[in-house]
């Protein structure tokens, strides 16, 4: 309380002071020059002004329920009072320093100003009326001074963000009419948009920051204290821009520090404008094509070009009933009320679910329906959406006889028939669409003359036919040959296979090439019980036949009962040992896989023996070459035979031919014949190629040879 | 566990509550400070009218043909008859500026000149100069937008790739189609809204491997899907021998239930997802194979895009997969075609790698415009970066090598609202440097997003305490090129 009492007359002195100076000020306005620092304080002005606006609502709180938080608030009331005074007073004289630096609309400051002296001076009256216990009076003016302060504070707000700031949301959701490209003005359309949105709520009727407007074309030339904006002798050195250029930490650098920036692309817009004269009246496409500003301004109208629709909205909730994996329904772009709907996966698909779609057939735009399966009497259904403007409807296997259903459609602007069998009644329904922009019948079977027919009767139409075959003959790719095993030892399962429905598979088993004298159609899998070489080829209506694509298959025979690798095979390519050669497992090109034993330093010699002799007519070695991997043929194959005496004899030797360039990795046989009864013993040895001919990279070094199995019958 | 569940709950007490509410509520209001969106309902609960795209996209659907190995653009679309010209001399140290090299140019004690071996014409209405060695692409050449001003900041395939990819030299980074994955999520529910598919040529080649369509930081199911050339397209969709569909079916509805009950109990949302994934991969048993069967195809298509095309695995295949995939709604496909790295043998490596891709790329061109869907398809071509106009290595007319070279490169696009028939920016007399349009990879990237309907600095991803966008910080849409 003493603490109260203290300070009571101290506030009551500084806001009768107050009172004094800013009645001085308020009076001599105009005949007095004040002080540089005095601006500081003056700008302080939009920092102060909460404080009273605060306060004295807290103040009218308690004077008008004193009871409010439930104590006894009298003395309390008296110190809040004086402090919010004190404080509308400090604002108030911080208002006139502000207000006497100037550039703000007269129009504006002045009902600021006075309904802000109307503040301290009701504000000092309520008091006055409460501590004199007049409380009807005190009542009254404490209802004037808070309205005061309201509307004191929203025409400041005013001042400082421009008078449309407050309700300015609200404002946008109208749309403002636009106009298209054609008529839009350089200025007026383009520039003046920019400078209001970031530029004119300080350089505008409002307040004139150094004393520059940038709303009309007449203060452009003006300009303000430092100059005019625009150059005309030098467009390039026109303040305007190197104002914007300036740095961002430089003072003068506009929009200033903290102000929302102009964009890449306006920065890009004004920079074009200016220097192409900053021509008030010119319209956007009298700028050329080519030029910066049209081609950044016509993008602005791009994104403005966005259809329009009078149709609703169509319920949210609807849509997302309607959507499913198979069906889905999305805003042809944002904010739009026209949908797209797709559909996919024909196995799922049911012509009924058009039928579904009813509830948004106003807002269905863009369908596509390509690859599912319709017929044409489907297509009277698509007639229910009134607003289509896009239709795809490729692959989907309609003859055309019901396209007369979509003679009502408007607004169909592009229709997709690629892919249809379409019979001679479609060209007569598609010529009734006079408002076609597109239409695409691509491989629909309609001779060339139909074709004409068709575009002569849809003149403002581009009817897009697309490839031609242009009779030339193309090349069959080989059918692909499948069977779980190429050695085998009672029988395998041959499959053919070829990725064109229409081609037809010939093949042989005797090593011949099948053509079309000579050759057993493929019909479905088969199985073969013999050793053969496959030879397969395709052949189909208006292409070449294939190459031919051969595999060698294999019934393994005997089996010896002792082998023995004279050397082993090399540490990283060594398999399961010489086992590895009669697993009947053939390897693949996959050359480290296990399957393939490998050799170089030494060369791959085996004996293998029987415990009875046997009858061997042939042997035959897999092998393996990729002259890229230094992997050869053997540059040696020899073969020894002992009967039962035990001696060996040199049955065969050889010299494989070797390959002169680096070709394609291939797997391929070495068969042998033998043609001895009785025999014991089999040694063979192949040797690989020491060293590597000198067109090979690694010329000099030693070669590999790869064995994967080996066969005796 | 029980155990564990009761002491949680004692552990609760009132000031703990207290001061655990005070936090919570002051960081949530700081948060929604600094995130305005904090409150907003979820981008998923609303994608019908989600903030992205964010505005009218020209373009549904990207294919992107990489060239992975960087195709030389001075033998392919960047015509430079002064390099014939001055064949055998040095290159000016006036328009090198002190270039940086690789390794294996570095220590060149010369740096000879070289042009090209192949001839080039004019064609189509745009007279634009192609390659003898690109018949096909040449017809076309009225559908396409060749930009022979692009430049990157790598020197070499890795870094470069990536960049090109991810838009950021080191790995981690989602790529381009994990981001419009991200943005604008799949049209197809039953197929991965990004799909990816390798294709080797002869040539001189370099890796590509699965960092490059990583989801990076996004969630896993923006991830580059693999389609492989095998029996099964997409590796683990087939069901083991011996399960039948109805069983599968059984499963994954038990599988659902018990799934559902641990969301009711935990309202983790990641456990719908999961539940999500598990029915998206049983309808793509059905929609893969309906969408990799090429045997429905008519003949004319084979023979458009080559009978390479029915060889699984080639280029050409490729291509006939990726329109496939494309017209079933799949948001980005990516190819990447390899063997382009000519450092040596080009006139001879450039022909056979031309001959994989030239055909297949054209017919991908017409074969969409012809369904109608070349004007809401983007397609690219294009690879990692340029090739020096110096010789690596020793200069024949009819044999030499190029080193990389990030200052300037060509690539083309067409389609989805790319200007057809157009060739933009320039390089200098030598092939060297750029002297007009440039386009960076940040602004290719910021181009293909604006396309699509994003705006590549609105559309953001907050990781490790920051937002994360495809450009970076950099990018500027390529306006001149847009239809």
């Amino acid at each position: 309380m003493t603490e109260n009492q203290r300070i009571i007359p101290i506030l009551e002195n500084v806001l009768i002071v107050l009172h004094g100076i800013v009645l001085i000020l308020t009076i001599g306005q105009n005949y007095i020059s004040l002080p540089v620092f005095l601006e500081v304080v003056g700008r302080m002005h939009p920092l102060l002004l909460h404080f009273p606006i605060v306060l004295l609502f807290l103040t009218g709180l308690l004077f008008w329920y004193p009871n409010w938080l439930g104590i006894q608030t009298k003395s309390a009331l008296r110190f809040l009072f004086l402090a919010s005074l004190v404080l509308t007073g400090l604002t108030v004289l911080a208002g006139l320093f502000l207000s006497a630096e100037g550039g703000y609309e007269e129009d504006l400051l002045f009902p600021h100003q006075w309904t802000g002296l109307g503040v301290f001076w009701t504000g000092t009256l309520w008091y006055f009326f409460w501590t004199k216990n007049k409380i009807q009076a005190a009542k009254f003016s404490s209802l004037f001074a808070l309205a005061l302060v309201l509307v004191a504070g929203h025409l400041g707000a005013n001042i400082t963000h421009g008078s449309d700031y407050l309700l300015a949301p609200l404002e946008k959701l109208e749309e403002k009419p636009e106009v298209p490209l054609e008529e839009a003005l350089a200025f007026d359309h383009v520039i003046k948009p920019i400078l209001e949105q970031k530029c004119i709520s300080c350089h505008g009727p409002n307040k004139k920051k150094g004393e520059l407007r940038l709303d009309e074309m007449e203060f452009f030339l003006t300009g303000g204290e430092t100059g005019p904006a625009l150059d005309n002798a030098n467009w390039e050195k026109s303040l305007l821009l190197h104002r914007i250029f300036l740095p961002m930490e430089d003072e003068e650098h506009m929009p200033p520090k903290g102000k929302i920036q102009l964009t890449e692309q306006e920065i890009e817009l004004l920079q074009a404008w200016v220097l192409d004269s900053a021509r008030f009246d010119k319209k956007v496409n009298q700028y050329p094509q080519e030029s910066t500003f049209f081609t950044l301004a016509k993008g602005l109208f791009d994104d403005k070009d966005r259809k329009t629709y009078d149709f609703p909205f169509a319920d949210k909730g609807t849509i997302a009933k309607l959507n499913n994996e198979y069906r889905v329904i999305q805003a042809i772009y944002p904010d739009s009320p026209g949908l797209r709907v797709s559909f996919f996966g024909k196995s799922q698909f049911n012509a009924n679910s058009l039928d579904e779609l009813s509830k948004i057939k106003e807002q269905v735009v863009d369908l596509n329906l390509q690859n599912m399966p319709l017929k044409d009497a489907d297509l009277d259904k698509l007639a229910n959406f009134p607003n289509l403007e896009t239709l795809n409807l490729n692959f989907t296997g309609i003859n055309g006889s019901g396209l007369s259903s979509l003679t009502k459609l408007e607004h169909l602007q592009e229709l997709s028939l690629s892919g249809n069998p379409l019979s001679e009644d479609a060209v007569s329904h598609l010529g009734k669409m006079q408002n076609l922009a597109e239409l695409y019948v691509w491989n629909t079977q309609l001779p060339a003359s139909q074709l004409t027919t068709l575009s002569a009767s849809l003149p403002d139409t581009r009817v897009e036919s697309g490839f031609e075959d242009d009779g030339r003959l193309y090349q069959l790719n080989a059918p692909v040959i499948e069977s779980e095993k190429t050695i085998f030892q009672d029988k395998v399962q041959v499959t053919m296979k070829h990725p064109i429905g229409s081609v037809k598979v010939f093949y042989t088993l005797d090593n011949s090439t099948p053509d079309s004298s000579n050759h057993i159609v493929y019909e479905g899998p088969f199985f073969l019980e013999k050793s053969a070489n496959l030879k397969a080829r395709a052949f189909a209506q208006g292409w070449l036949g294939s190459p031919e694509r051969q595999t060698v298959f294999l019934k393994s025979g005997i089996r010896p009962d002792k082998m023995n690798l004279t050397f082993p095979p090399n540490e990283r390519y060594k398999g399961k040992g010489p086992e590895t050669l009669f697993d009947l497992e053939k390897g693949d090109t996959e050359f480290t896989s296990g399957n393939w034993l490998g050799f170089k330093d030494t060369p791959f010699e085996i004996t293998m023996e029987f415990d009875k002799p046997k009858d061997i007519e042939n042997i035959a070695f897999s092998l393996f070459s990729a002259e890229g991997s230094y992997i050869f043929p053997p540059a040696k194959v020899e073969i020894w035979i002992a009967d039962a005496g035990g001696n060996f004899q040199l049955l065969s030797s050889e010299s494989p031919e070797m390959p002169t360039q680096i070709r394609e990795s291939q797997l391929f046989l070495k068969e042998y014949p033998i043609q001895k009864s009785q025999v014991r013993k089999i040694k063979a040895r192949l040797s690989p190629i020491n060293p590597l001919p000198k067109w090979h990279p690694g010329a000099g070094q030693r070669g590999w040879v790869f064995v994967d199995e080996i066969l005796i019958n | 566990m029980e155990k564990e569940q009761l002491e949680h709950g004692l552990n609760q007490n009132r000031r703990k509550f207290l001061s655990k509410l005070s936090l919570g509520v002051g960081s949530l209001a700081l948060g929604s400070l600094l995130i305005p969106d904090l409150f907003k309902r979820k981008q998923e609960e609303d994608a019908l009218f989600s903030a992205i795209p964010h505005f009218a996209p020209k373009a549904k659907r990207v294919i992107y043909l990489f060239q992975n190995g960087a195709p030389s653009q001075l033998e392919t679309f960047d015509y430079k008859p002064l390099l014939n010209e001055r064949m055998g001399q040095e290159l000016p140290a006036s328009i090198r500026m002190g270039q940086r090299l690789t390794g294996m140019t570095a220590g060149q004690t010369a740096f000879p000149l070289v042009g090209s071996y192949y001839k080039f014409n004019q064609y189509g209405e745009s007279r634009a100069w192609i390659s003898e060695i690109f018949p096909y692409t040449a017809k076309v050449v009225d559908d396409i937008c060749i930009i022979k001003s692009m430049h990157t900041e790598a020197i070499n395939h890795d870094p470069a790739l990536t960049f090109f990819q991810t838009g950021a030299q080191v790995g981690n980074r989602p790529s381009m189609g994990a981001w419009l994955s991200y943005g604008l999520g799949s049209e197809n529910n039953n197929l991965p809204a990004f799909c990816v598919l390798l294709s080797r040529g002869k040539g001189n080649g370099q890796g590509v491997y699965s960092k490059l369509w990583t989801n990076g930081f996004l969630d896993s199911v923006h991830q580059g899907v693999q389609f492989s050339a095998s029996e099964d397209p997409v590796l683990y969709l087939g069901d083991p021998k011996g399960m039948s569909r109805e069983d599968r079916r059984k499963m994954l509805d038990k599988l659902s239930e018990l799934n559902s009950l641990n969301y009711e109990s935990y309202g983790d949302p990641e456990i719908q997802a999961k539940i999500q994934q598990y029915e998206m991969a049983f309808r793509m048993q059905t929609a893969v194979p309906e969408v990799t069967d090429i045997s429905s195809e008519p003949d004319s298509i084979i023979k458009m895009y080559g009978p390479d095309c029915l060889i699984p695995g080639t280029y050409a295949a490729n291509c006939l997969l990726a329109r496939k995939l494309s017209e079933n709604g799949v948001r980005f496909v990516q190819l990447y075609h390899q063997g382009w790295d000519q450092h040596g043998n080009l006139p001879n490596e450039m022909r056979g790698q031309a001959k994989d891709v030239d055909q297949a790329s054209a017919a991908l061109i017409t074969d969409l415009k012809q369904r109608g869907l070349l004007d809401e398809t983007l397609v690219i071509w294009g690879g990692e970066f340029g090739r020096t106009n110096y010789c690596q290595g020793t200069i024949k007319v009819d044999n030499y090598g190029r080193d990389h070279h990030p200052r300037a490169f060509s690539i083309w696009m067409a389609g989805g609202g790319v200007k057809p028939g157009i060739v933009y920016g320039e390089t200098d007399e030598f092939g060297y440097n750029i002297v007009e349009n440039p386009v960076h990879i940040h602004d290719f990237q910021a181009t293909i997003l604006h396309l699509m309907g994003i705006d590549h600095e609105k559309m953001t991803y907050k990781h490790l305490g920051r937002r994360y966008r495809l450009t970076d910080v950099h990018g500027h849409v390529v306006k001149d090129i847009l239809v």
